[in-house]
């Protein structure tokens, strides 16, 4: 029985003061980004548009096998190469292993990976670099690759999770056992309970590899300025990997700089290190600028790849409707190396049971090696696997008790107060139930079938998904705001932009607190070097942190400039509002202070306009600037496998419905409506909070009828685009956003992450629609075509 | 190695250089001259964040020789527009929310330009249909189509730079 | 990195020259959309064997063969005599160097063989049909190419040239073999001739892929019938993807004709077509799978060519 754990202490950001009235000038507004108007003119330098003076062209040397001994490399003939300035292999990294924090700072035991960064003894998947090469130019350093002569002795390898878990399965890695890690949650009985629930339903589900196909392959430059310090310019959601990097080469953490330009697309894909350390290698070897850019192919070869999970469920609720238990046994696949697996696997393992009040809980759950791509960091970070497998139980149950999906869901939905899966009491707001109500409602009338071979069919899925990184991360963010003497605002913060605003929210938020507008702040973002570092733009943390952290900064800013401004106009800082670059004398009983109390007369009035309280702090040693630290919930890890209690900060909840068209001629399934609603505690921007909802739906379906990274014997067979096949803009409807703003989030005037809760849904909602349609849950995916007619056929032969 | 000397105007500037057979234009407009407001995204027309306009016409540029492309004018994204002087597209794209990590952007905005200069009304499902060969992965098109739909309606609004 | 030499002829005959001086050498090109990505492919393959990691793309119909660098490419896609579209006596003649996006949207063309258009429009996407050529479609001859299943069910005629003179031959009689036709040495394709159906004449088509752009299909089907009211006087029936080359479906064709047309006549003579496809398993689907949605298909598009709707 787990014990009761005590909340950890977290600060809290105070809400909004009166001097913040709710109406807002700039949150919550439909502003344009900062950084559209660069790219729509096409001036935003992404990581391959830059060069420097010199610059030589890495590319990598490839394992062809997915399990191997490397015997020898031959690197002479390459070197020799015209054009060449350095082949380089394991033996020629300074640290060629080395233990990844994944750029967090604190360590928490069990969270740290093997970084390897070339092959070594024996290659673990196919695509693993061996090697590298910088030349003159890239055809150069392409035929130079491809003279390095690599003495492969092919081993069997295993490529399936559970044959790899058997106890006499071929070794992936150098340890006795395949299983990286293991979690469990126990919360009463649940095997008991199963056995007197009412209604049980069984299941096994199985979700494939994805990719993350951002647009913008990895890519990067590097070099080393001129007081000797190596710089890297990448495509990159973390520049603390500056740390790892510095450690490959041995050199002291302050003679790396990452920088991270301006990304096109992340979602995980760019959270582990892609090309930097290769870069660095060369650039310390050559001492000339390299850069590397993958092409499309080698990207969906060799990086990151989406977790494969096999997921076994069964669910019980008594005859009222009520949930009894659940109890999920969780499998994913690694791949060759861990990485993230078991972060993503914890967050699975927090997320197996839903957004659903169970008293009786039973949870294992595994991430295994093997010899396929390695899996990291993709959108959701293992909750939409589980989502997908809990959403189709649930309307699974409901229909065996005779109830709707939604009325179902709405007996069991959790509320404040109510404890999750693993015993967190919720404490801030938990929106399921008015989402899925809104959602359901935005559908509409049912549309009719356009032909005789067509069926529609609707269905809903509520998600739960973290905001914030795990509370043992101890996590932290760093912003400095800052007035220029002319008014201007300047924000110095490491967050790195990965497409979602990460940058232009901190603006809104300065410009917000600061009474200027948008255009007044100028974001300085994600460089090791200058700017405070922010964390990772990854588990939908960025809003959260570095939101908070800037505010932070942008209040304390605004508090010593009202005390000066105060003393000038003779009222006490509490009466004055900043807005419109000015600071106003509001009358005292809109300030929320009693005439008495701020011991003036309640007819005093007035204005300071803003330069002058700048100029006035100024001369007087104020500081116009403020570098200001958030600091997350924080935990210790205890006994890491036992999962308990709260593990996140906090999470967004939210529902998918969607109408779909299924061909009972072909299996094709047409997705006809799409619903997303999301409680997103307050929208900082309302076209960035909208378009999260519309991308991370889209990014749902193509989960839920596409995306199949296929491997066969560790080699992807879906090697380029045309093979794997993401959403085009014919391939999905308009999705209908709805935000609801419970203002009970933890981040900046009471905001939610989005980025990654809005893709977590979509898919069982597309399949649950596709049950409606044809009476039968799919319980794989994709949900191809061929899938539904296969099901179809079968119902049809029994 | 054989080499073919040819010219390319490129948002109206003449520009000449050296090629091979195989080179691609848009190896030759990123690595030649300098247009890197033209992205490269998968190299093989799957994906569009190449599409330039080739003699108006919105093509995969890495589908493209550059020989091919001697002697004709090529249109990028900076050729559409400038800070100083937007075409309504790009400003409704700002304005709508229609760019997010903006890799696709310059794509959209080219194929767009294309096909409002063809069909001037139409309809989102066509709009739809004229983006299908441009990916994105950030906003789920739907902010996409409302900026394009937006700025059509009015032949002449759109068709003001050919 | 190759010596290549591109040339752009400025008339058919210097093409044929061209052609003739530097054959077996000569590579045409027109759109380029099948043939660059092919060239990217040998870029990225080499002697250390990394053609087999998936690293060069390429490969537009699944196979992953590697176009080995002509001598000399012809680029033939800007000449004007084997460009365009125009009906002349009872025949639309088609410029093999008319691209996808003009086929789809030529008003003759929809007005009269709507099929062929249909076709062209679900070829790729806007970009490559901007460049993507009829004849290039023809000369790639991959089981898939959309625009072979209307082009049979036609009877359209590809009209050829070399340097040793023109010739036509039937649609029918170009498709050999997997991936081989009947182009002679040196020859090429001018252009088709497809004759206008008759007033009586309506047709079907339709393409079963993945997703609605960018897909290669998994299964194709073209129909034209001659019908008098909803008895069927002469049917064609054509399928792409299902089998080493584009065909027709002679079983089904005899069975319809003569026959008064509902769901269950559609639906019998359909699974007639089982005898002429040879479906593979691929990534796009399963030999089954293909199979299922070849039968249900032509049975649909019969119906639709007939006007009448569903099969239930």
């Amino acid at each position: 029985m787990a014990t009761t754990v005590e909340t950890p202490a977290h600060e809290s950001v105070s809400p909004p003061t009166g001097a913040e009235k709710p109406g807002y000038k700039i949150i919550g507004r439909p502003m344009p980004r900062h950084d559209a108007r660069d790219k729509v003119f096409g001036q935003t330098k992404y990581a391959d548009d830059f060069e420097m003076p010199g610059m030589l062209h890495g590319k990598v040397l490839r394992s062809e096998h997915a399990a191997a001994r490397l015997l020898a490399i031959d690197t002479s003939v390459a070197e020799k190469m015209p054009g060449v300035h350095a082949v380089l292999t394991a033996k020629d990294v300074p640290c060629n292993e080395t233990t990844s924090k994944f750029g967090q700072t604190h360590s928490a035991g069990g969270f740290e990976g093997l970084y390897r960064v070339l092959a070594d003894g024996k290659v673990r998947y196919m695509g693993e670099a061996v090697a590298l090469v910088a030349a003159e130019t890239l055809e150069q350093a392409e035929r130079a690759v491809r003279a390095v002569r690599v003495d492969y002795e092919p081993l069997p390898g295993v490529f399936d999770p559970i044959e790899a878990m058997k106890p006499d399965a071929y070794r992936v890695g150098e340890e006795d056992t395949n299983v990286v890690c293991t979690y469990k949650v126990r919360k009463g009985d649940a095997g008991r309970a199963l056995e007197s629930a009412d209604f049980v339903v069984e299941n096994t589900y199985h979700v494939p590899f994805g990719d993350h196909v951002y647009l913008e392959p990895e890519s990067g430059v590097a070099w080393i300025d001129e007081d000797g310090v190596i710089t890297i310019r990448a495509s990159t959601q973390v520049i603390e990997h500056f740390r790892d990097i510095a450690d490959i080469l041995k050199v002291p953490h302050n003679k790396v700089r990452v920088i991270a330009p301006m990304l096109g697309g992340g979602f995980g894909g760019k959270e582990d290190i892609t090309v930097e350390a290769y870069l660095a290698l060369l650039a310390s070897r050559t001492k000339r600028p390299v850069k590397l850019t993958y092409t499309r192919e080698e990207s969906l070869l060799a990086h990151s790849k989406r977790h494969p999970y096999f997921m076994k469920y069964k669910t019980g609720a008594r005859a009222d409707g009520t949930l009894v238990a659940m109890e999920a046994e969780l499998i994913s696949d690694a791949g060759g190396y861990a990485f993230l697996s078991p972060w993503v696997l914890l967050y699975s393992t927090v997320c197996a049971t839903g957004p659903y009040k169970i008293p009786h809980v039973k949870v294992d759950s595994y991430a295994v090696l093997t010899n396929n791509t390695f899996t990291s960091a993709y959108r959701g970070f293992g909750a939409p696997q589980v989502c997908f497998a809990y959403e189709l139980q649930m309307d699974e149950l409901a229909a065996k008790l005779g109830l709707s999906p939604l009325e179902f869901r709405r007996r069991n939905y959790l509320h404040t107060g109510d404890e999750t899966g693993t015993g967190h009491a919720l404490q801030t707001a938990v929106w399921t139930d008015e989402t899925a109500q809104q959602a359901l409602t935005a559908l509409g009338e049912p549309s009719r079938p356009r032909s005789s071979r067509e069926r529609i069919g609707r269905g809903l899925a509520s998600g739960m998904q973290s905001y914030g990184r795990l509370i043992y991360m101890h996590d932290s963010s760093r912003s400095f705001v800052g007035f220029e003497l002319d008014g201007t605002v300047v924000v110095r913060c490491g967050v790195q932009d990965i497409g979602g605003g990460q940058a232009s929210s901190l603006a809104q938020i300065a410009a917000e607190v600061l009474g200027v507008t948008m255009d007044d702040v100028t974001v300085y973002f994600g460089d090791t070097a200058l700017t405070p570092l922010a964390g990772t733009t990854t588990a939908t943390r960025q809003l959260y942190m570095s939101g908070n952290a800037t505010l932070k900064a942008a209040r304390a800013v605004r508090d010593e400039l009202a005390k000066k401004a105060g003393e000038i106009l003779g009222v006490s800082p509490e009466r004055l509002e900043l807005r419109d670059k000015a600071f106003h004398v509001l009358p005292a009983d809109e300030a929320g202070v009693g005439a008495a109390a701020s011991g003036e007369g309640a007819s005093q009035s007035g204005q300071l306009p803003l330069r002058d309280a700048l100029k006035a702090c100024a001369s007087s040693g104020v500081p116009l600037g403020n570098l200001a630290q958030f600091n997350a919930p924080a935990r210790e890890v205890g006994d890491v496998q036992n999962v308990e209690g709260q593990i996140f900060p906090d999470f967004t909840f939210g529902t998918h419905a969607a109408e779909v068209a299924v061909d009972v001629d072909t299996g094709q399934v047409e997705v006809l409506k799409f619903v997303a609603s999301f409680d997103v505690g307050q929208a900082i921007n309302q076209l960035s909070a909208e378009g999260q909802l519309e991308g991370g739906s889209v990014c749902g379906l193509g989960y839920a009828l596409l995306e199949d990274l296929k491997l066969s014997g560790g080699k992807t067979i879906t090697s380029a685009l045309d093979t794997y096949l993401v959403p085009t803009s014919m391939d999905t409807p308009d999705v209908v956003p709805i935000l609801l703003e419970s203002g009970g989030g933890l981040g900046p005037f009471g905001a939610k992450g989005i980025g990654e809760p809005s893709s977590t849904s979509g898919a069982p909602a597309i399949v649950n629609a596709v049950a409606d349609a044809i009476g039968i849950w799919i319980t794989e995916l994709p949900v191809t075509a061929e899938r539904v007619l296969r099901a179809l056929k079968e119902r049809e032969a029994k | 190695m054989e080499r073919h000397s040819i010219a390319i105007s490129v948002n109206g500037q003449w520009m000449k250089t050296e090629v091979t057979a195989l080179d691609t234009l848009l190896e030759v407009l990123r690595n030649s001259f300098g247009a890197l407001d033209v992205k490269n995204g998968c190299g093989q027309g799957d994906c569009g964040v190449c599409t330039v306009l080739l003699d108006g016409v919105a093509v995969n540029s890495c589908l493209t020789l550059a020989a091919q492309a001697d002697g004709r004018e090529v249109t990028t994204l900076k050729g559409l527009g400038t800070p100083d002087d937007p075409h309504p597209l790009q400003e409704s794209f700002v304005r709508h929310g229609a760019i997010q990590c903006g890799f696709c952007t310059s794509g959209m905005v080219l194929v767009a330009k294309a096909f409002l200069d063809e069909n001037p009304t139409p309809s989102r499902e066509e709009i739809r249909e004229a983006i299908s060969g441009n990916l994105c992965r950030c906003t789920g098109y739907k902010k996409i189509v409302d900026a394009i739909e937006d700025v059509a309606g009015e032949p002449g609004r759109v068709g003001r730079r050919s | 990195m190759t010596d290549t030499r591109y040339m752009r002829p400025g008339s058919l005959d210097e093409a044929l020259e061209m052609m003739g001086e530097h054959w077996p050498g000569a590579k045409l090109l027109a759109g380029g959309t099948d043939l660059i990505p092919l060239f990217r492919a040998a870029r990225y393959s080499g002697d250390s064997g990394s053609a087999d990691l998936g690293l060069q793309g390429g490969c537009k119909c699944g196979d992953c063969r590697i176009e080995p660098f002509p001598d000399v490419l012809v680029d033939v896609g800007g000449l004007d005599e084997i460009k365009g579209i125009r009906r002349s006596d009872g025949f639309l003649e088609v410029g093999a160097a008319t691209v996808m996006a003009d086929i789809a949207a030529d008003p003759l063309l929809n007005e009269t063989v709507p099929i062929l258009a249909e076709a062209a429009r679900s070829i790729g996407n806007p970009l490559v049909r901007n460049r993507a050529t009829i004849g290039g479609n023809l000369a790639t001859a991959a089981p898939c190419a959309d625009t072979a299943p209307p082009l049979l069910v036609l009877d359209a005629i590809v009209q050829l040239a070399s340097p040793e003179g023109r010739r036509e031959l039937p649609v029918a009689d170009y498709f050999l073999e997997y991936r081989t036709t009947s182009l002679r040495e040196t020859e090429m394709i001018t252009g088709l001739r497809v004759p206008i159906p008759p007033e009586r004449w309506a047709g079907g088509f339709e393409k079963v892929r993945l997703r609605k752009s960018g897909a290669i299909s998994v299964a194709s089907v073209a129909v034209m019938l001659e019908l008098d009211g909803a008895t069927c006087l002469n049917a064609r029936v054509s399928l792409g993807s299902v089998a080493p080359i584009p065909l027709r479906a002679a079983a089904v064709e005899k069975a319809l004709e003569g026959r008064r047309i509902d769901a269950g006549v559609a639906r019998e003579c359909s699974r007639l077509v089982q005898q002429h496809i040879s479906p593979i398993d691929d990534l796009r689907g399963s030999a089954e799978y293909r199979r299922w949605v070849t039968e249900a298909v032509v049975a649909r598009t019969i119906l639709k060519a007939v006007g009448i709707e569903g099969t239930d």
